[in-house]
């Protein structure tokens, strides 16, 4: 060691070298695919699809691989090491390097990606902007997890509000967004003035994140009293907040609910705060909007929770939810409870954070409506609307979506389950990764059809064997019910779960989901095979094998953890 | 007072031939104990030796390899709803969640123990002095302990698995907190196994004490029979040794020249057997502390 | 009662209670019909295992010492031991041999530990009893 710099870089390198080389070594497997397979034809158009997920993805890897943090005993998922303070460094460099190693990998990685991927299928990619861009993403990333160590609900309003933020802010640099959205807000200069303005900023949120969090880091390394701790310990009571229990719990089950209740319930709720929030605020306060942004909003603020479910739902799957071990807290595994009363508990403090999460949505939408919402534009689709759905039917298939939305939101919520119970940091990474894939693919697939409108025919002609896909669906419909089956009957004998439970809970499912597969039915009324496409997906909804392979594995983490 | 037999139906707990690997490394290797009502156990051993494994095995936490874990005779991995409602326990981590309240963690714990007893428990809030208004995180090292004790004495359970329950605490609470099970001892029927390292702590309070060395059991027997039945001796040698001699019987053998500093296993003619043996005579001998003791048989110096 | 155990000694704890209870006993400051405590209390009070207190407590019952009734506790006892005086002396054998054996192996003459025995009898007694 010969310098702290080095130290510093030598210790990222090391903690995360599985991945750092991995992640080079599947980049240049699609770059060289990009460069033969995907050239030409049909595919060309797909692969840029392809290739911006992997991008996407391969920059959140790296943020995960740089933001050098450390969990605390007493809280918060990892704030700066606390080691280091010890090192005779100045706080000023200990801030700095980790910074300046995680925007210098960010930045080669953007540039990695367009030259190896981008390049050859001709759309290279713009260079500068994205580089200030996800630069200053990072460094806010950084600060907001550096400077509030111990708030952790703070921390997660705040990565929030700056995900939304970052999240948007390239809309701005597409040609034909900003023109669009800049009329509507009635500001009469050009673009290009915008643009710049942007870049400035962007440039400047690099040092202003590093002077924030050497100031913090400061503060933590001497214990001086922070400035700001006013507003932030009045979100952190807040979230806290609540009155002492002091009656008795009428069963074992009610305390296993209130503890989870109490744990994680608040997390996704307090997400999706920070999502609306970043929406409605601006938009309200933006002035008066067109139809099309007011239908677009309110479509973002159905998808966020669902969205926010299923990134949360990673979190909320594991034992406890700030803690990044996997074991099982002793402080449960030594109360006389069965596998299964758990994981209902759990099951049931995701239904409850669930509701709460979309009835706060709901008021929220409807207030925000009421207040800053373009009836003229919503009634010119609204009367579309009309023509394909006559009568009452429209209203029946708007609230089954928002049902299926509430479906969907908890059935990610507790998807995780299996993996995360179970210990093995392997199967919790590859479900994790799993997951993100999915996500990401879905984002490519939006990506791609704006792109390309007539994607359907495009579609078709890709992919050969798409009519192999209802016989894909089948299979995985079958594997998922002979799961579950096999699953909920071991459990069942080891006596982990009470019959009623299981029946109770198989029914509210099946319930679910024959209405999703009514939605698909009223929605698609003259296309059967999309209509099909859908009730198979409609079967894959429910969590069944899920919270059944869960109870396998809790209980086996239980007796045969590692020392 | 009854004491143990492999076959003692009255065993709380029973251990037979427990075999436990973590890899390559044998965390426990043939272990067998068997606890009967009433006793009060002392486990003790080096950091390392096996005394959590073989709690955890107690408790459920791990399942046994080959060999049979029995409590109150049930295997607690088969039937952990059963078993674990009679168990109270306090682990070495320290595990509880930072933002409940002590009033609400003794809610929280009395949902599941229908054998919680109200009186009791506000009895010993007070003997501990805690505040059960105030959260988990801002509790010192101490009342964490305390508090940790309180849940788990208050329902009353047949047998008390304590995993170092003094370790990092200050003298005070350590009285405290060794009151506190000594007035559960005193109770009918009451089991207690205990690991720990403060070893007057162990004798002042254990009936039974099992040493355990590289997860082997090497030491199991009462507490006087354990002191008794070791001498602390000096053998005087008629010409000085340039290494250390040979002594059977003995654990540990220290010193230079003529005189030599044995710890030895066995009975003072036995001693005075090995000694005849070696040529040399018996100058000083006392009964050693338990440290002595253990840490003879855990450095294992020669003999 | 002031009892006090030291765990570093050599000989086992109920064996320290008994002995101090003794050297209680003979020195004046228990006196018969005294009640000692109750066995939880001195084991809570010596922070020991009440089954130690126990053992002690029946060690002095078997001495004669105390007399253990139900319902009233544990007292010091009226009478006397019933032993004739030769077995009482045989009694004092052992300690007397490995109290002459000690100072032997200090060198030690007999004078002095008869000086030595007549210091501690005065120590004993009590100041004008």
């Amino acid at each position: 060691m010969r310098s702290p710099a080095f130290a510093i870089a030598w210790e990222i390198w090391w903690r995360h070298r599985a991945g750092m080389t991995l992640l080079p070594c599947g980049l240049l497997l699609c770059g060289f695919l990009n460069r033969t397979a995907f050239r030409q034809g049909e595919w060309a158009g797909f692969a840029v699809a392809l290739s911006y997920a992997v991008l996407a993805m391969a920059m959140i890897l790296t943020f995960g691989f740089f933001h050098f943090t450390e969990g605390q005993r007493k809280g918060g998922f990892g704030s700066y090491p606390q080691r280091l303070f010890r090192m005779p460094v100045p706080t000023a460099w200990l801030a700095a390097w980790p910074m300046i190693y995680g925007t210098a990998a960010v930045g080669v990685l953007y540039l990695a990606c367009d030259w190896l991927m981008f390049v050859p299928l001709d759309r290279p990619l713009p260079k500068l902007w994205p580089c200030l861009y996800l630069v200053s993403g990072f460094t806010l990333y950084q600060a907001i997890l550096w400077s509030f160590p111990e708030r952790r609900y703070l921390k997660l309003f705040l990565l929030t509000l700056g995900a939304m933020f970052i999240a948007f802010c390239w809309m701005f640099f597409l040609p034909h967004m900003i023109e669009g959205t800049l009329a509507d807000w009635g500001y009469e200069g050009s673009p290009k003035s915008v643009q710049r303005g942007l870049l400035v900023f962007f440039a400047a949120t690099g040092p202003a994140a590093w002077g924030f969090s050497w100031l913090r880091l400061r503060g933590q390394r001497h214990g001086i009293a922070e400035g700001v701790r006013g507003g932030a310990a009045v979100i952190e009571r807040l979230a806290e907040w609540l009155p002492a229990r002091t009656e008795r719990f009428a069963s074992p089950d009610a305390a296993l609910f209130w503890h989870e209740w109490r744990q994680t319930g608040f997390i996704l709720p307090l997400a999706v705060a920070g999502v609306l929030a970043m929406t409605c605020i601006p938009s309200w306060l933006s002035g008066p909007l067109t139809g099309q942004t007011t239908m677009g909003l309110l479509t973002w603020m159905v998808i966020a929770p669902v969205l926010l479910a299923a990134i949360i739902g990673r979190g909320f799957a594991k034992p406890d939810f700030w803690s990044p071990q996997l074991g099982v807290p002793a402080f449960i595994a030594r109360r006389p409870v069965s596998a299964g009363q758990i994981v209902f508990a759990k099951l049931k403090a995701a239904l409850c954070s669930v509701s709460l999460t979309w009835g706060m949505t709901g008021i929220t939408a409807v207030v925000w409506f009421a207040a800053a919402g373009d009836f003229g534009g919503i009634d010119a689709l609204l009367a579309q609307g009309k023509i394909y759905y006559p009568g009452g039917q429209r209203w029946l298939l708007a609230g089954l979506l928002l049902a299926g939305g509430m479906m969907l939101s908890w059935r990610f919520l507790v998807s995780g389950l299996a993996a995360g119970l179970s210990g093995a940091k392997g199967w919790f990474y590859a479900s994790n990764g799993i997951t993100a894939a999915i996500l990401v693919g879905i984002l490519a697939c939006f990506i791609w059809t704006g792109d390309n409108d007539d994607h359907p025919i495009r579609l078709y002609n890709l992919w050969p064997w798409v009519e192999w896909l209802p016989a894909i669906l089948c299979g995985l419909v079958i594997a998922k019910l002979a799961t579950a089956a096999w699953a909920w009957s071991r459990a069942h004998e080891a006596g982990m779960v009470g019959g009623r439970g299981v029946a109770g809970y198989f029914a509210a499912w099946i319930l679910a989901a024959a209405l999703l597969a009514l939605a698909a039915g009223i929605a698609f009324p003259n296309t059967p095979w999309l209509r099909n496409l859908l009730w198979l997906c409609a079967a894959l909804v429910p969590p069944l094998a899920g919270p059944g392979v869960a109870l396998i594995t809790w209980s086996a983490n239980r007796t045969g953890g590692s020392p | 007072m009854k004491f143990p037999s492999p076959s003692s139906a009255d065993a709380v707990i029973a251990v037979t031939e427990l075999v436990r690997h973590f890899g390559r490394r044998t965390a426990l290797d043939s272990v067998s104990l068997y606890v009967p009502r009433g006793c009060v156990l002392g486990l003790v051993g080096q950091n390392g030796a096996g005394k959590t494994t073989l709690i955890k095995h107690l408790l459920g936490g791990l399942r046994a390899e080959s060999g049979t874990v029995r409590v109150f005779g049930r295997d607690p991995t088969v039937d952990p709803v059963g078993v674990l409602g009679r168990i109270g326990c306090l682990s070495e981590q320290r595990d509880l969640p930072g933002w409940m309240r002590v009033g609400e963690l003794m809610r929280h714990t009395q949902a599941f123990y229908p054998s919680w007893d109200e009186e009791y428990a506000a009895r010993l809030l007070q003997d501990f002095q805690l505040d059960p208004g105030q959260k988990i995180k801002t509790l010192s090292q101490g009342q964490l302990a305390k508090t940790g004790l309180l849940v788990a004495l208050a329902y009353r359970p047949e047998l008390l698995i304590l995993d170092e329950p003094s370790s990092g605490l200050d003298p005070v609470v350590r009285r405290d907190i060794l009151e506190a099970i000594i007035r559960m001892v005193s109770e009918e029927g009451r089991t207690v196994l205990f690991s720990s390292h403060l070893l007057d702590e162990v004798e002042r309070v254990a009936d039974q004490i099992v040493m355990l060395h590289q997860g082997r059991m090497v030491l199991n027997g009462r507490t006087d029979d354990v002191r008794r039945g070791h001498i602390s001796a000096v053998l005087a040698f008629d010409d000085p040794l340039s290494a250390a001699p040979a002594v059977p019987g003995a654990h540990a053998v220290a010193g230079s020249g003529r005189e030599w500093r044995i710890l030895f296993g066995g009975t003072r003619p036995e001693l005075e057997a090995a000694a005849l043996s070696l040529k040399a005579c018996v100058v000083e001998e006392r009964t050693p502390s338990l440290d002595e003791i253990l840490v003879a048989r855990a450095g294992g110096k020669g003999g | 009662m002031q009892i006090r155990i030291s765990i570093q000694e050599g000989a086992p704890i109920y064996q320290q209670i008994v002995d101090q209870v003794k050297y209680l006993v003979a020195g004046g400051r228990l006196r018969p019909g005294d009640d000692l405590l109750p066995i939880r209390v001195l084991a809570e009070q010596l922070r020991i295992n009440p089954n130690t207190v126990a053992r002690a407590y029946l060690e002095l019952e078997r001495e004669g010492i105390v007399s253990m009734r139900q319902g009233s506790g544990t007292q010091i006892a009226e009478v006397k031991s019933p032993l004739s005086r030769r077995e009482k002396l045989k009694r004092l054998a052992p300690p007397a041999d490995a109290l002459l054996a000690d100072a032997r192996n200090l060198g030690l003459e007999f004078e002095d530990v008869v000086q030595l025995l007549r210091e501690r009898e005065s120590a004993l007694s009590p100041k004008g009893v």
